[in-house]
This record gives C-alpha cells, sequence and structure tokens, in this order.
C-alpha cells in the first residue's frame, strides 16, 4: 500500500505511513469544507479581530514582535495612517497629494466653521462632520484590511472608527480645551449695554481661573440660594454673568437705587450690568470668602409676596468656589466679536 | 475555449440535474475528470465551482492531494481565510507535512496576518520533498506581506520550475493585485498573454489591473479582448458596466486631473 504523500510502500493494514505518518485510509473523511455563512456576524467580527488578535499573540510571545508583526504588514501604510491624526497628512506622504490637500483642506474648514459657531447647537454637527471626515480619511488607507471584509465589516469598522476618534481624540481635546476657556450661550439676560439675550461668551476654564478678582470684574458665578426663608420662591437657580460689586470683607449698601461700597459710590466701571433699581434695599457684608455681585442681569421670577431687599442681600453674597471665571470673550454673535470689559 | 483542457468533457449544471455533453451520467466521470474541470473553473476566476469540482474529485478519491490543495487555495480566493487555515490543517492531518499543503495554509495564515505562522508553514513547504511553482509563490506571498526583500526572487523562482507555465504568472499577478501592486501584477500578465494570448482570463485579469492603475480606457479595451475570446463570460461584462459606473469621488478625481493635474 503507497503512500501518497511520501511514496513509501507500506505493509497492508497499515492505517498511516510509517515514514510520514499521514493516513492510508480515507474511509470517512468529511471532504466538504466548513463554509463561512454571509450572515454569520461571528466570522465578520472575527476577521475585524484579526489585527487586535496577531498584535495580542505577539505581545504575549515577546513585547515588540507583536507590534513588529502587525505594523510590518505592508497592505496597510500604518505610517500613512498615524500621520493621519491630521486627515490629509498620510495621503500627501503617499504621494496622493490632490486627495490629501482635499481632505486636510475640508478638514480645517470643518473646524474653523465650528469654532466660529462655539456655543451653539450648529458646533456640535460641524464638529461630528470633521470627525466622519476624519474617519474616513483613516478609512481610505486602511483599504486593504476591508478589501477582506464584506458591506457588515465595513460599516461595524467605519462605525467603530468613528467612535474611537470621538472618545480617544476629539473629545479629550475638548475637554482640554474646555479647562482652559469654556463657551456659554446667554439666555434669559435683562437689557444691558454690554450683553445681550442669545449672546455666547468665553470665560476662564478650571486651568486659567483667576485666583484673585477686582471689582469690576465681568464674571460667571453660579448662583444657588435657598430663600425659602423669606416666604417667598424666586426662581434664580443656574449661570449668571454680572460685575463684582465687592471684596471681600467690603460693605456694600443699596438704596433706592444707589449703590455705595464702603460708603462711597463705586466707579462707572465697576457698576452692575443691568439696573438695580428693583433688587430693593439692602446692606450687606461680604465674608472672607466672598464677593458682592448684584443679581441685575438675571430675570427674576418673582412668585407670591417677596421682601425683595433681605432676599437679594442673600443673593448677592456669593462664596468665591462658585465664581467660575472671568469674562474675556465674545464669540456670538460674529458682527460683535470681540473682547468683553 | 481553446485551452488546456478544451477536450476534455466538463460538467454542465442544467436546472439542478448534472449531466455531461457525451450523455455520460456523474459516476462514470472518476477524480481526473473532476479535477481537470475545477483546474479550468479556477483558471477562469469562478471559485466557487472550482471548489466545488474540487469537492467532487475528493468524494471519488480521498487521496488526490491536489484537490486538498486547490480546496484550501479556493476558499482563500474566496476570502474565507479562518475556513481555509481550518480546511488546511484537516488535510494536514492526513497528509503530514505535505509541501503544497503547507504553502497553501500559509497562504491562509499571511491573509489572516498571522505571519509568524505563515513563516513556520513556508519554511516547512520550502524544506518538505519535491518542488512546485506554488511553493514559491506563497513563500513569496510571505515576504511581500511582511514587506521583506526578495519576494520578487521568489515568484521569479516560481516560474524557474519545469511544471511553471502562464497560469503560474497569472497566480502570481493576482497576488501582487490583492497587496494593490497592479504595476507589477500587471508585468506577468504581459508575460503570461505573450505565453496564452488566446486566453480571455488574462485579459480579464489585466483589465482589473489597469482598472486600479486609473487606466480606463486600456481596462475597457482589456475586458473586451476579452469578451471577443470568450462572450459569455459575464463577469467581464460586469467589470465593463462597473468602469462606466464612477462614483463621486471618481468623478471628482477625474474632472480634477483633466483640469489641474497631469
Amino acid at each position: 500500500m503507497q503512500c501518497v504523500n511520501c511514496g513509501l510502500e507500506n505493509v497492508p493494514g497499515m492505517q498511516a505511513c510509517a515514514r510520514c505518518q499521514s493516513r492510508l485510509e480515507f474511509g470517512a473523511v468529511a471532504v466538504h469544507p466548513q463554509r463561512a455563512s454571509r450572515f454569520r456576524i461571528q466570522t465578520r467580527l472575527g476577521r475585524l479581530w484579526h489585527v487586535p488578535a496577531s498584535f495580542i499573540r505577539g505581545a504575549l510571545r515577546g513585547g515588540s514582535v507583536g507590534l513588529r508583526s502587525v505594523f510590518s504588514d505592508s497592505q496597510v501604510p500604518w505610517s500613512a495612517v498615524f500621520l493621519s491624526v491630521v486627515p490629509g497628512l498620510g495621503h500627501l506622504m503617499r504621494g496622493h497629494r490632490l486627495i490629501g490637500r482635499l481632505l486636510m483642506a475640508g478638514w480645517a474648514v470643518l473646524l474653523v466653521a465650528a469654532g466660529l459657531t462655539m456655543g451653539t447647537p450648529t458646533s456640535w454637527w460641524f464638529i461630528m462632520l470633521a470627525v466622519s471626515l476624519h474617519a474616513n480619511a483613516i478609512l481610505s488607507l486602511m483599504g486593504a484590511i476591508q478589501s477582506g471584509l464584506g458591506l457588515f465589516g465595513r460599516m461595524v469598522m467605519g462605525i467603530a472608527l468613528f467612535g474611537g476618534l470621538y472618545l480617544g481624540l476629539y473629545w479629550p481635546v475638548g475637554q482640554l480645551g474646555a479647562s482652559v476657556y469654556v463657551p456659554l450661550p446667554l439666555a434669559g439676560m435683562m437689557p444691558n449695554p454690554v450683553l445681550q439675550d442669545g449672546d455666547a461668551v468665553l470665560y476662564n476654564g478650571p486651568w486659567t481661573r483667576p485666583r484673585r478678582f477686582a471689582r469690576g470684574d465681568l464674571v460667571v458665578y453660579q448662583i444657588e440660594t435657598d430663600l425659602q426663608q423669606y416666604h417667598a420662591y424666586v426662581v434664580v437657580k443656574g449661570l449668571s454673568v454680572d460685575r463684582v460689586v465687592g471684596l471681600p470683607g467690603d460693605r456694600v449698601k443699596l438704596h433706592e437705587g444707589q449703590l455705595l461700597v464702603n460708603g462711597r459710590p463705586p466707579a462707572v466701571e465697576s457698576l452692575p450690568l443691568g439696573s438695580i433699581r428693583p433688587l430693593g434695599s439692602f446692606e450687606v457684608q461680604a465674608g472672607p470668602d466672598e464677593l458682592v455681585i448684584l443679581p441685575s442681569s438675571v430675570k427674576l421670577n418673582v412668585h407670591g409676596q417677596l421682601a425683595v431687599g433681605p432676599a437679594m442681600g442673600v443673593v448677592s453674597k456669593v462664596p468665591m468656589e462658585r465664581v467660575l471665571g472671568r469674562v474675556t470673550y465674545r464669540i456670538q454673535p460674529w458682527s460683535r466679536m470681540g473682547y468683553v470689559r | 475555449m481553446p485551452g488546456r483542457f478544451a477536450n476534455l468533457e466538463f460538467h454542465e449544471e442544467r436546472n439542478g440535474e448534472e449531466t455531461t455533453r457525451g450523455g455520460q451520467t456523474s459516476a462514470l466521470l472518476d477524480e481526473h475528470h473532476y479535477l481537470a474541470a475545477a483546474h479550468e473553473e479556477y483558471h477562469w476566476g469562478r471559485f466557487e465551482k472550482a471548489l466545488r469540482f474540487y469537492t467532487r474529485c475528493l468524494e471519488q478519491n480521498r487521496a488526490m492531494v491536489p484537490a486538498w490543495v486547490g480546496q484550501v487555495q479556493m476558499l482563500v480566493q474566496l476570502g474565507e481565510y479562518h475556513e481555509a487555515r481550518l480546511w488546511s490543517d484537516k488535510a494536514l492531518e492526513l497528509f503530514r507535512d505535505n509541501g503544497d499543503l503547507l504553502a497553501a495554509k500559509a497562504q491562509a495564515c499571511v491573509r489572516l496576518k498571522d505571519h509568524a505562522a505563515a513563516m513556520v508553514c513556508s519554511d516547512g513547504s520550502m524544506q518538505a520533498p519535491g518542488s512546485s511553482p506554488w511553493r514559491w509563490q506563497a513563500r513569496g506571498e510571505v515576504l511581500l506581506a511582511r514587506g521583506r526583500e526578495h519576494f520578487d526572487a521568489c515568484f521569479r523562482k516560481s516560474l524557474d520550475e519545469p511544471a511553471a507555465d502562464w497560469f503560474d504568472r497569472v497566480v502570481i499577478a493576482r497576488i501582487y493585485r490583492h497587496y494593490r501592486k497592479a504595476s507589477n501584477a500587471l508585468y506577468y500578465l504581459r508575460e503570461a498573454i505573450q505565453l496564452e494570448p488566446a486566453c480571455g482570463y488574462v485579459w480579464f485579469e489585466m483589465g482589473h489591473c489597469q482598472a486600479a492603475l486609473g487606466l480606463t480606457g486600456p481596462a475597457r479595451s482589456s475586458y473586451d479582448r476579452c469578451l471577443e475570446l470568450r462572450g459569455d463570460y459575464g463577469e467581464a461584462r460586469e467589470a465593463l458596466a462597473a468602469l462606466d459606473r464612477m462614483s463621486f469621488f471618481t468623478w471628482l478625481r477625474r474632472i480634477l486631473r483633466l483640469r489641474i493635474g497631469p
């Protein structure tokens, strides 16, 4: 009985070749290969999984071998993919100058548009478009991996890349930016010469927040005052913008629309944004960690009978930790864009 | 088509009933007929049909190693790399350290990006007794996928084998095309056309490579030439239709190339 693999003439009755151990009898061997189903998600995900899997395998075998085994794959220009942190750079590196420039220009335009509409919902849409363009730029470089995938696989890959880019790059960068400057759309503002309802401003984030404030500083602060003890209900919760009137230790007196700080009228540039006459009459002294900020720009929603003066006195004393930052720049509307003083 | 297997009897499927041109029943056909039919379908790029014929061949004779190798190759060509790897493992259980099977497994592994296993299998195939163009081609693909040098030397070496013919050049071209090196593929396809100018499939492959390089006009000519040689080759018609279905980016690229590009 001759082995079909190595040609050795074996003794009759043997099951396997004495030399190469190949089978000599094939009676019950199945010859129909297992096929991949078009709709078998497991197979498609398995194909998606092979790149990280080969990396993990390599890492288990020994450090950089894994990286090399993945990135030495000449099908995917990994260096171009990594360079695509800026969409289009990878294409430029690969010599696709036109597509590279188009991608880069498109991405830049979208980011500029997002910046110009910052503080409005439109900005979010521009950011999403920029992420989509970014994901497409990378996907086009990874065409070799995609060619092994079906429509479902490509969709999963596209969605994963979009999500990965947003969560791994854009969201952290956005958070980083918000630590420096925060956009704030203004709503419910009383008429005043500086800011109007619908404006959007930038104020200092946690990293750039000044440690000390001066009288006249335009600040964003949080109003969270419980006025139940004054037998009335005033809706004055949330973020508001106004000028600092009194510093820690200052005594501020408001009487019939006349404001006195430590017994003297304040400078014109330190006056509150809006009208102070509706705030009634009161006199407060700021504690060591408190500022006095009159809520002149907030639309007060007054219910029931209210002793306005004493209640506003409580609202005006703002702890330092509730002052979020100094307003520096108006970003909306474009016609009045600029520094705010 | 006056090709290598023009005088053989081929299986035809009509309404699900299997008959042959001479009226023979399928039981009378032996494994060699099925193997030849499978090769013929492979040579025309009809991998699904080829896989079926390789299976029929094995149903007749399970000891036909070329049919096992062919099954794995077809699975790879159909993009079912996991299945190809599983099937090559099964075949290797039957035929230990068979060089061609190891080469087929190397190709399946390399398509799965398991380069280390692919290299081991390729090494095994080269150390196995005997030689064939296929082993060198698989070796070349492993080196090509790993970004190593000398892959083209392996392909050239495969053509120096006594058994090498025009179709080995097409196989090499297909490998190059898979790795998006259409210009390299064109080089081998031109050689294949010189050896077998009457085979429409070479023109079909050439059309694919030219289309990949953006040479729409020559690609259309190649598909037309393929259809001249075999009018019923539907794949060429589809490819021609696909050339006409321009995507937005293709259109934009063409417009910009016309206006500002070379």
